[in-house]
């Protein structure tokens, strides 16, 4: 005897055509992803060691003074663009860190707190380390953006 | 052939314009619970239900001696099969003897002829209708769908006051050609979303309410959006940054901005304290200087003659001119401020004056006395820096200050910002006739540009 069952099957085909593309629907809609990823992937100093002025600072001035006082191998390559070098300041490292005291604590600089310029490229330092950039294409990226603006604190 | 026996009541032959006969079946014979009657192509049950289809088609399946069951079913005369030969059931288009049909032979003379179907047709039947409906339910479903499923997904920004996080995210990526959809809502209290150097119009972010923008990009690079309502001491720390990656899509190239700065090419200390040592006794006028009707000498009209020469310079140089002799002090400023007129535009100084209400103002105040709402706030935040005797925003109505000042010296003010005073760079914000048309129309603190003769 023949198995005749063709209307079942359709309906189910026909539902699970529905149910794909639902879910193609759900899925494919992917969309420009957020590169917001988490800050603690990169070596952040403790808020804790910080000055109260910074710790009531922004949270971007906070993340980037956390962020200078744990990397000066990093910063110390990067430039600066505020104008800061008629100050004396070699990097931008030199914005957030004055030197050291007697017990080998950091001495912190306030300028940070109120240069955008400062801060926004130790931002962009911290975003394209977490995409895997060197500090030397960084340098690079930094010096591109920024030459727009002011004079380069570093030769 | 097969042959079952069956009563039925009231039969006729089945036509499209006849009333359709109802076949009972007996129930010895043929096990099914219900009528037939003739539909479409084939034969349905009154009450129809699959599973009673089944057992009806497995009982004729077992009558028929061949095997070879056709499946189709119909209803008509087997002493007259031409009566029916406009009966919708196609099984009497022959003599319903034919192999693989069974009748079922009813008490009139006339005979219900049951030879068929079923399954197949009422699975054509289904396929059929399935198709059609997916084909009419397909155009308004894919127009539904494909825009949203070749469209990229919105992303969704929080705005807070930089004290408590600013923008949330405050990095996005985007590539050129490809639209940036963005859904913004505030976590506190009103802002406002705006993309440097871009022709999009300011959204207001309200708290509970969600705006929605869609971005486009014609070229890469660094793209940063910003607050644009005075949100607090901090708002000018709120800004994210966008990198927009692939190949220039526009036909227009991107005017590139000059690299290094104006000031920095001509040498200038922009942070230098500045002290003009003349000062004129009143408003310069640039319709006075323009009544006096002197013939200046081409070097000081245009606009690289304020770029590079501050009022006080062309002050002392217009005044050891010949020209000027006979000329009082506060005259010959009319001519420096007839000479800062001739550099701008109407227009320019329109666009400038808008642009620092929305922007500088909050600080800056709305008559350039650095008495703006957010000044206070700012003073207290930031120390004067070495060199500056004052803290806080600009006073741009002090002469002694402004007037030794060139517009080469405005300009990288407002592109760098005030190297640790608070004062942010504006330079990923404003395009170069931004920055141009906001330098002219500080100058209206200094000199009454507006008034033509």
């Amino acid at each position: 005897m023949r198995k005749l069952s063709f209307p079942m099957p359709i309906k189910l085909l026909s539902l699970i055509s529905v149910l794909m593309i639902l879910a193609g629907v759900s899925t494919g809609c992917s969309g420009k992803a957020d590169q917001n990823s988490p800050r603690s992937d990169l070596k952040m100093a403790p808020m804790t060691e910080m000055p109260s002025t910074v710790q009531s600072a922004p949270a971007s001035v906070q993340q980037a003074y956390q962020f200078a006082a744990a990397n000066p191998d990093v910063m110390q390559h990067i430039p600066c663009y505020c104008g800061c070098g008629s100050m004396g300041h070699p990097s931008n490292y030199a914005c957030y860190v004055a030197g050291q005291n007697a017990d080998g604590t950091l001495k912190y600089d306030t300028h940070a707190l109120g240069c955008s310029i400062c801060v926004d490229i130790t931002q962009d330092v911290m975003r394209l380390l977490r995409r895997g950039e060197t500090v030397q294409d960084i340098r690079s990226y930094i010096d591109q953006t920024y030459s727009k603006y002011g004079p380069s604190n570093m030769p | 052939m097969g042959l079952a026996d069956s009563w039925a009541g009231a039969v006729r032959p089945g036509g499209l314009d006849c009333p359709q006969p109802i076949v009972r079946v007996r129930q010895s014979v043929l096990p099914v619970a219900g009528n037939l009657r003739p539909s479409g192509l084939g034969l349905e049950l009154v009450g129809d239900s699959h599973c009673r289809l089944d057992a009806l088609l497995d009982k004729i399946y077992a009558m028929a001696p061949s095997g070879g069951f056709a499946g189709r079913v119909g209803l008509g005369q087997l002493d007259s099969p031409a009566h029916c030969r406009r009966a919708p059931v196609r099984a009497f288009s022959h003599a319903p003897d034919a192999a693989g049909d069974v009748i079922l032979p009813g008490r009139h003379s006339r005979l219900a002829g049951i030879a068929v179907s079923m399954k197949e047709e009422r699975a054509a039947r289904f396929l059929i209708i399935g198709l059609v409906i997916g084909l009419l339910l397909a155009v308004p479903l894919a127009g539904w769908l494909v825009p949203r499923f070749l469209a990229p997904k919105a992303i969704d920004i929080h705005a807070r006051v930089p004290e408590n996080g600013g923008w949330m995210p405050s990095d996005l990526t985007a590539t050129v050609g490809q639209p940036l959809h963005l859904r913004l809502t505030s976590d506190d209290m009103l802002h406002g979303f705006a993309v440097g150097q871009s022709d999009q119009p300011p959204v207001d972010v309200q708290p509970g309410e969600w705006s929605e923008v869609t971005l486009n990009f014609d070229h890469p690079g660094k793209y940063t959006y910003f607050c644009t309502r005075w949100c607090g001491p901090n708002h000018w720390r709120m800004r994210g940054t966008i990198d927009v990656s692939g190949p220039v899509s526009s036909q227009d190239a991107q005017p590139a901005r000059q690299t290094p700065p104006l000031y920095v090419t001509l040498g200038l200390d922009i942070d230098a304290p500045r002290h003009a040592e003349v000062i004129p006794g009143r408003k310069p006028s640039a319709a006075q200087g323009a009544k006096l009707g002197l013939r200046l000498p081409p070097d000081y009209l245009g606009a690289g003659f304020s770029q590079t020469h501050s009022p006080e310079d062309a002050w002392k140089s217009l005044r050891s001119e010949p020209l000027t002799e006979g000329l009082s002090d506060d005259q010959v400023w009319d001519l420096v401020a007839f000479i800062w007129q001739s550099s701008t535009t109407p227009e320019a100084l329109a666009l400038g004056k808008k642009l620092y209400g929305e922007n500088c103002a909050a600080c800056h105040g709305e008559s350039g006395a650095g008495d703006g709402v957010m000044a206070a706030a700012v003073k207290a935040e930031f120390p004067p820096m070495d060199g500056n005797a004052q803290s806080g925003p600009a006073n741009l109505t002090d002469s002694s200050r402004m007037l030794a000042a060139n517009s080469a010296v405005l300009q990288g003010k407002i592109l760098r910002g005030g190297m640790g005073t608070g004062m942010p760079y504006w330079g990923p914000i404003f395009t170069d006739k931004q920055v141009w048309a906001l330098v002219d129309y500080l100058w209206t603190f200094q000199f009454d540009l507006e008034n033509k003769p």
